[in-house]
């Protein structure tokens, strides 16, 4: 591996990460706050990248070798790099959620009373209702809620389909799907990793729909395209 | 000249890639291929913190100067090497290049390999980011920095004992090269970067296969309390590789298993997992990681069942 080609590989992993960090695709992979370490290490990796290029042009002027090569396994740092730029895949979907332990959330206790909207419709995250549901059910009382997630089947067979999202503690790797069961809908089901937005009333928790699952009775459900933060 | 071709070709190729609408794989293949980019590029930063004191240290710090300062006997050398780690706020994958670099600098291994245990497990920030997962359970925060405490100075100390120089000599070898302080900065950068991250995309390839090959709903069987879920949860950490800034949340999740094989999940985590051992293999060497891993492992498995026992 001669020192051009070090400097090309380094430079190239910082490429990777400013490209995802420039534009909303690192969302899908780690949290909205790594945006600025992202940031950060892609700038140094391509300074120190560029410094070996450099050097390695002048040294080879001077006739100069430098010692300790790299093992060859660091060349598989191309194959992020490539899947990066030529086909980043999507955000987590209904398959790595029919992977996990169903309804396992972190929950954390909510935060105080819903804000209802001018519409007399208040905004939740999926992970908020479900937290509610589970905690503070009292918050929920009387109100009609809109959340969006992607659609996976329903496992029970007591519903139409699930609201799904997943929470992600850091990255990607750690994500745990979070349900919510979608009752009395009519009209078209949508298919399954389609990002819908619905409006229901909830209804009690059913234990028989799986633990940490609660119900949603269903007004409209809406297709949408999938959010820029796919997660939480 | 061939591998160079290869690496301009590839630039060339993703370059031109990106100018065309992306192909979106999908099932399976898009899940392995989120995650293993997820567990990449999640590690990157921390190594490129790690890479970058690494040179600052062979820049800055004259060559022997740390392992002057260090007290001589072991007894007293590894607890302050487990200690200072607490300093080091982030994840596992930048403790590793420094702690090669503190090898090359002088540092005596028991010691550096201590600081390594250390550093990722018992910072403010994973504690922290342990309380909020377990609210209302500070003996968990304080049962993972006994536990992680212990392994990584049991670890230490042992291998202060029993272990062989030629089992570092990788390490120790980094020479530290000449030039100008920036010129010895970014090479020594370089050239740890390039050592560790070939191996990062080993362990994330290894850790998204495992992923999306073993359901975790599979695992829903082996749950409960005693030695089954010890050992399960001991496979996953190990498996799943995942930054110890979020284990607690993943370990919070896993309600179905028993507090004392959650806690062995959170202190093997930090210490062995499939990335870290890869990195380990490029920074220290392959004879390395092959001993360090398994014993490691051994420790820490071994220490959170007693502190677990005793405190949970």
């Amino acid at each position: 591996m001669s020192s051009r080609l070090e400097g090309a590989l380094v430079a190239l992993a910082g490429a990777m990460l400013l490209r995802l960090a420039a534009t909303d695709l690192y969302l899908r992979y780690v949290k909205s706050s790594m945006r600025v370490w992202l940031l950060a290490a892609g700038a140094a990796l391509v300074v120190v990248g560029a410094c070996r290029l450099w050097s390695a042009g002048r040294s080879r002027r001077a006739g100069g070798t430098a010692v300790h090569r790299p093992p060859k396994v660091a060349l598989l740092l191309l194959v992020p790099a490539v899947v990066a730029f030529a086909m980043p895949p999507p955000s987590l979907g209904a398959y790595f959620a029919s992977r996990q332990s169903a309804g396992g959330a972190p929950l954390r206790p909510p935060s105080g009373a819903l804000t209802v909207g001018a519409d007399g419709i208040a905004e939740v995250t999926v992970v908020d209702f479900v937290r509610r549901s589970l905690l503070a059910p009292s918050t929920l009382e009387g109100v009609r809620v809109r959340m969006a997630g992607f659609v996976t089947p329903d496992v029970s067979g007591l519903s139409d389909f699930r609201v799904t999202r997943f929470a992600v503690g850091c990255c990607a790797a750690d994500a745990v799907p979070v349900y919510v069961a979608v009752r009395e809908g009519e009209g078209r089901q949508p298919s399954t990793d389609e990002w819908v937005e619905v409006v229901g009333r909830p209804l009690p928790v059913d234990g028989r729909e799986g633990r940490n699952v609660p119900v949603l009775a269903v007004e409209s459900v809406r297709r949408i395209d999938p959010p820029t933060n796919p997660y939480n | 000249m061939l591998a160079g071709l290869a690496v301009y070709g590839c630039i060339v190729a993703a370059l031109l890639l990106s100018q065309v609408p992306p192909l979106v794989p999908q099932g399976s293949v898009a899940a392995w291929l989120t995650i293993f980019l997820a567990v990449t590029v999640q590690a990157l930063p921390f190594l490129v913190l790690g890479v970058l004191v690494s040179g600052a240290i062979a820049a800055f710090v004259p060559s022997g100067l740390l392992g002057r300062r260090m007290p001589a006997r072991p007894i007293a050398a590894v607890p302050m090497a487990g200690l200072a780690g607490a300093a080091l706020p982030g994840c596992e994958c930048g403790a590793v290049p420094i702690a090669g670099r503190l090898v090359a600098g002088g540092v005596p291994p028991a010691a550096a390999l201590t600081f390594l245990l250390s550093a990722p497990a018992i910072n403010p920030i994973v504690l922290v980011s342990t309380a909020v997962a377990f609210p209302g359970r500070p003996e968990v925060v304080l049962a993972r920095f006994l536990a992680s405490f212990a392994t990584a100075v049991v670890v230490g100390l042992v291998w202060s004992r029993l272990g062989r120089e030629e089992w570092v000599a990788r390490a120790r070898a980094g020479a530290t090269p000449v030039g100008s302080r920036w010129a010895v900065l970014t090479s020594t950068a370089a050239h740890d970067f390039l050592h560790a991250g070939g191996f990062l995309v080993v362990g994330a390839m290894v850790a998204a296969t495992l992923q999306v090959v073993v359901p975790r709903s599979l695992l829903d069987g082996l749950a409960g309390s005693g030695v089954a879920a010890v050992a399960t949860m001991a496979f996953l950490a190990v498996a799943l590789a995942i930054c110890s800034e979020a284990d607690a949340f993943v370990a919070a999740s896993l309600s179905q298993f028993s507090l004392t094989s959650r806690l062995v999940f959170l202190v093997v985590g930090p210490a062995v997992d499939v990335k870290l051992v890869a990195l380990q293999a490029g920074i220290f060497g392959r004879p390395f990681a092959a001993r360090f891993a398994p014993f490691t492992l051994g420790v820490a498995v071994l220490s959170a069942v007693l502190v677990g026992w005793w405190l949970l």
